[in-house]
């Protein structure tokens, strides 16, 4: 198995948020966000952009950015 | 009061025994922290989370030793606004999931639907695990063998917008055609005129993207229809080096079929389309695979970027298949991950969760977001299956029998749905199983596939099917991770066609 390089040892910090502009995308409740995206696909639009994604017979989503929440 | 919520995740990095990552199944967050913010995060459970009355269950890796000690102020606000911790109870954090669960699988049902075509349940090869083997073995079944004429296919196209109004698009919304082509085997040379008319019916209808799976022996009656804007994308599947090959993927009469495949193959890599193989795999030709990825690179085929290559366990889904001779998903991926250190070159053979190393890769990049799948796959959301007859399947392993059809096109291009078996496919979630209600990795792993777990718990539907997925999980993030952190070369591949 591969070993992390320690090189240079740094004190272990307590937490790092290896995703933190995910929570930038829409603050506030999750619930009331999905409401939002769906009163935005009311109209026909796609709520994923199908053609983008890399996916076959099946968008799993996580390419094309549908589904940003808090 | 601040508990750990239900879904969080704690996966080890080997090799590093002073920091570990939590995720959050619902959030999407990924973190690093110490171990001792995780022993911390552990300690605050709310008892050990419940065992499921059937399936796997894999454990949690262990805590470190020592006494639970708070971390900081900050840190804490840090783990409550990332949703590692709740000030929700067990019950309450579980019905907001299914409030937010039941939203999410909304949001899928709201998509364009997506559209297979059967052109035939025949097929030219006779491979001894396929799971339609009773349709060309079997007489009684023999009915089934006829021909979507392109009259059947025009009634179809005329009865998409219905089905699209039921997924509440309008009929003045720009059509966003996805359709396949699956069977049988859908690429006979025989078919042609259909699979023409079909795609040349999608092209009418608007932006449209078409894929097929295919054994690959008469894709030479397709050349000019493989290009990025009609025929996109083929899965063709290669079950080892030729010799072993040729023992497994045969025609009728005994002959392989490797030459023509790796012929047509090679054209359709130079066509520019996506060509996935797939290799289908049991404890019998395990053996094959590093000549199999030797063979591949010495075909120069892994040098086009639009090659893709996924090795998928062997399900025991008919008699001949003996169930002691395949892996699960977890067991194929170790035994792949082992054979890369011994053979360099299976580094060519896609593992099975590779998806969910890219994912992780994409994150960790900041090239991407969380896939939160509330259903498994798209037969729960909008795939839609017409057989020769104009039936109507959810599920390409469930076709051919009319009595767990969904619905049926008739003469008039109106549909007849069956709206119990339909809501039955359409409402299966991670919230509406129970066990998988309570799992932490439901949102990545979204309940397994529902006809195998179907098939396990004796015809229950809204079961869990796990096969291996905690420790698939984990062990594909924290791979991610180290090869993020050392810099690894990263290149997104086509996704996999399935992901059973």
């Amino acid at each position: 198995m591969k070993k992390q390089k320690m090189g240079g040892r740094e004190p272990v910090q307590e937490i790092v948020s290896l995703n933190d502009e995910l929570f930038s995308f829409v603050t506030g409740d999750p619930l009331a966000a999905l409401d939002e995206r769906l009163a935005m696909v009311a109209g026909g639009g796609s709520a994923c952009e199908t053609f983008t994604c890399a996916s076959f017979g099946g968008c799993t989503s996580f390419t094309c950015g549908t589904f940003k929440i808090n | 009061m601040l508990r750990t919520s239900s879904y969080t995740i704690y996966v080890d990095l080997p090799g590093n025994d002073e920091e570990m990552l939590l995720v959050h199944t619902y959030t999407g967050a990924f973190d690093r922290v110490s171990r001792r913010v995780a022993t911390w995060v552990r300690s605050l459970e709310a008892g050990r989370p419940p065992k499921p009355l059937y399936g796997e269950w894999t454990p949690e890796p262990p805590s470190a030793a020592g006494e639970a000690v708070p971390p900081s102020e900050a840190t804490i606000e840090i783990l409550h606004r990332r949703g590692y911790l709740t000030p929700m109870s067990r019950e309450e954090e579980e019905a907001f999931f299914t409030q937010y669960v039941e939203k999410l699988h909304t949001l899928y049902l709201r998509r364009w639907p997506t559209y297979l075509f059967m052109p035939t349940y025949d097929c030219n090869l006779r491979c001894g695990y396929c799971f339609q083997d009773h349709m060309r073995t079997d007489g009684r079944f023999a009915h089934l063998l006829r021909r979507m004429t392109p009259e059947m296919a025009d009634r179809l196209f005329a009865a998409m917008p219905k089905i699209e109004a039921l997924h509440g698009i309008p009929a003045d919304a720009e059509p966003q055609v996805e359709i396949g082509f699956f069977g049988g085997e859908p690429l006979l040379a025989a078919n042609r005129p259909l699979v023409e008319h079909v795609i040349r019916r999608g092209v009418e209808r608007g932006k449209a993207r078409f894929w097929a799976i295919s054994n690959g022996t008469e894709l030479d009656a397709y050349e000019d229809l493989l290009s990025p804007d009609l025929l996109g994308s083929v899965q063709i599947t290669l079950d080892g080096p030729p010799d072993e090959h040729d023992k497994r993927r045969v025609y009728a009469g005994g002959q392989g079929s490797w030459e023509r495949i790796a012929r047509n193959l090679r054209m359709a890599l130079d066509r520019g389309i996506v060509v996935a193989v797939r290799t289908n795999v049991d404890r019998t030709n395990l053996h094959g695979l590093a000549a199999l990825a030797e063979e591949i690179a010495a075909q120069g085929w892994d040098r086009y970027p639009n090659f893709a290559s996924q090795v998928a366990p062997i399900r025991a889904s008919n008699d001949k298949t003996d169930a002691k001779s395949i892996f699960n998903t977890w067991e194929l991926d170790r035994q792949l991950t082992a054979m890369r250190e011994s053979h360099p070159a299976v580094a060519v053979l896609g593992r099975q969760d590779d998806g969910l190393r890219n994912q992780a890769r994409r994150i960790f990049s900041r090239r991407g977001l969380p896939s939160f799948k509330p259903s498994f796959c798209s037969a729960h959301t909008g795939m839609y299956i017409f057989d020769p007859f104009g039936d109507i399947y959810a599920c390409w392993e469930k076709t051919g029998d009319e009595k767990v059809r969904v619905g049926r096109v008739d003469e008039s291009s109106e549909v007849h749905f069956n709206f119990d078996l339909r809501a039955l496919w359409q409402g299966r979630t991670v919230a509406s199983n129970p066990v998988c209600l309570k799992c932490r990795y439901n949102l990545f792993c979204g309940g397994g596939c529902a006809v195998l777990a179907a098939d396990r718990s004796g015809g229950d539907f809204y079961r869990n099917y796990c096969d291996g997925f905690a420790h698939r999980f984990r062990a594909s993030v924290a791979e991610a991770y180290l090869d993020h952190v050392e810099g690894q070369a990263f290149a997104d591949k086509p996704d996999a066609f399935c992901d059973l």
